[in-house]
């Protein structure tokens, strides 16, 4: 006859230790997975803005991210940045250079585009429109989450692509063009596929969209 | 223990966030700020032995102790200082890069200029009157690369003696010496001789660091003496509030 065995207090500790174990493995398999958990939702509709016409609203993977653009500090690369976002000629385009908690940089609108990558040209492409002058004698504090158009490779112009700061540049005042700052969403922009050590991104994430608010409100 | 981890944190976060900003803006590695001027340049020390570039503008530098940095600093500063703020602005010179042990091409030097990154380089174990010398050579080839269209060649090259031909490059003869000749004929050192740009930015840096003898110089020899017209003319051209001493 066989004999039940009792377990001991430290065989118990150990099953709960497993269980518990196995449990945190398989729900962090899943919020591993979800790269966008912790990023708050922004709801474009519960926000008031005091100038609707100079918000844009970026969606990108894990959400809207809201940048208040500044004419009144860099009115033609502000008028080119919204002409850009009025033809949508930034959507489904990659953010090709991105620097884990320093930047992250998008906007080539002739190598970037989904679908019609170039590993070997991204980040030297051209738009259609001619490149533009730097705007950069207006004072402007470059913090966390300020946007501004990124040079052209042959010189100091600019075109089309454009970067957010994901960490202080104060360097960066007076050499590159403020175009405007985040207000919300910045989380989102944490979560974009960088480059680990390398230039560019390989498999980038991409910007779904970026619209201004009045056309988002119609 | 927890306070010195903190303390330590607090230094370490912002000079990593600030060598990714020097890194962005002018493309070599381990520099951290030292001082921002009231003229906006920006002065940088390296952080760490720092290599950019290849070719035959690869550029290696040594970090140059800190403690002891503060004499050159100075030394460097007061002869930059020599130049407005809308001069230097509007030559478009926003970094000097301070460090020891400087090699360009593995050649070693004195002093480098690097115009599109609006740079320049300086070896601080130099000999100190040839340093402070070199910094204004290096600015002047910030200045000939904006305004190169003001600084013709062929005129220059017809103010030698027609017999003279420079080198293939600046490093191509084996004397290259920087003292001033004792025998000028048209060129202030032996390193004026390499190339037109070097003749140049000797002659420039020769007038803004004037003083009797190089002025007694410059009188003796009619070739340097048009040389620094030249120069003083065209320098005039981009700003015509510059003063020479």
């Amino acid at each position: 006859m066989l004999k039940k065995v009792k377990q001991s207090k430290s065989e118990k500790i150990l099953l709960t230790f497993l269980i518990l174990l196995a449990f945190f493995s398989i729900s962090s398999f899943f919020v591993i997975k979800n790269k966008c958990l912790f990023v708050e939702n922004i709801d474009i509709k519960k926000i008031n803005f005091n100038q609707p016409e100079n918000i844009s609203i970026m969606n990108i993977n894990c959400g809207n991210v809201v940048i208040e653009l500044m004419p009144e500090i860099s009115p033609n690369s502000v008028k080119r940045f919204k002409t850009f976002i009025e033809k949508k000629e930034y959507d489904n385009v990659a953010f090709h250079r991105v620097i884990d908690g320093f930047l992250v940089q998008a906007g080539d609108l002739e190598f970037g585009k989904k679908g019609n990558l170039n590993y070997t040209y991204i980040g030297s492409g051209k738009s259609k429109y001619s490149l533009i002058k730097p705007e950069i004698n207006k004072p402007f504090d470059f913090k966390k989450g300020s946007v501004g158009f990124a040079k052209s490779k042959n010189g100091d112009m600019e075109d089309s692509e454009f970067f957010i700061l994901l960490s202080d540049a104060p360097l960066f005042e007076g050499e590159y063009t403020p175009l405007g700052k985040v207000t919300h969403g910045f989380g989102a922009l944490t979560k974009i596929k960088s480059g680990n050590k390398s230039e560019y991104v390989l498999r980038p994430d991409f910007i779904n969209s970026i619209r201004m608010l009045p056309g988002i409100s119609n | 223990m927890k306070l010195n981890s903190l303390l330590i944190l607090i230094f370490l976060i912002p000079f990593h966030a600030k060598s990714d900003q020097i890194y962005e803006l002018i493309k070599i590695p381990n520099l951290k700020l030292y001082k921002t001027d009231d003229k906006s340049i920006r002065f940088l020390i390296a952080d760490k032995n720092f290599s950019a570039g290849v070719g035959v503008n690869s550029v290696n530098c040594e970090k140059f102790e800190e403690r002891k940095i503060k004499n050159k600093f100075y030394l460097t500063k007061k002869n930059i200082d020599f130049y407005s703020k809308n001069f230097l602005k509007k030559i478009n010179l926003k970094f000097v890069i301070l460090c020891k042990n400087l090699t360009v091409s593995d050649i070693p030097a004195i002093g480098f200029a690097n115009p599109e990154m609006k740079t320049i380089i300086l070896n601080l174990n130099s000999n100190e009157k040839i340093f402070q010398r070199v910094i204004h050579h290096e600015i002047f080839h910030i200045i000939h690369k904006n305004f190169e269209n003001y600084f013709n060649k062929d005129i220059w090259i017809k103010l030698n003696n027609s017999e003279f031909k420079y080198s293939q490059c600046s490093t191509c003869k084996k004397d290259t010496g920087l003292e001033i000749l004792n025998v000028t004929n048209g060129f202030f050192t032996k390193y004026a001789k390499t190339t037109i740009s070097e003749d140049m930015a000797e002659t420039f840096s020769f007038l803004v660091t004037s003083n009797e003898y190089i002025q007694k110089k410059i009188d003796d020899d009619l070739i340097l003496k048009n040389k620094t017209i030249f120069i003083k003319e065209n320098v005039l051209k981009i700003y015509k509030n510059f003063k020479f001493r």
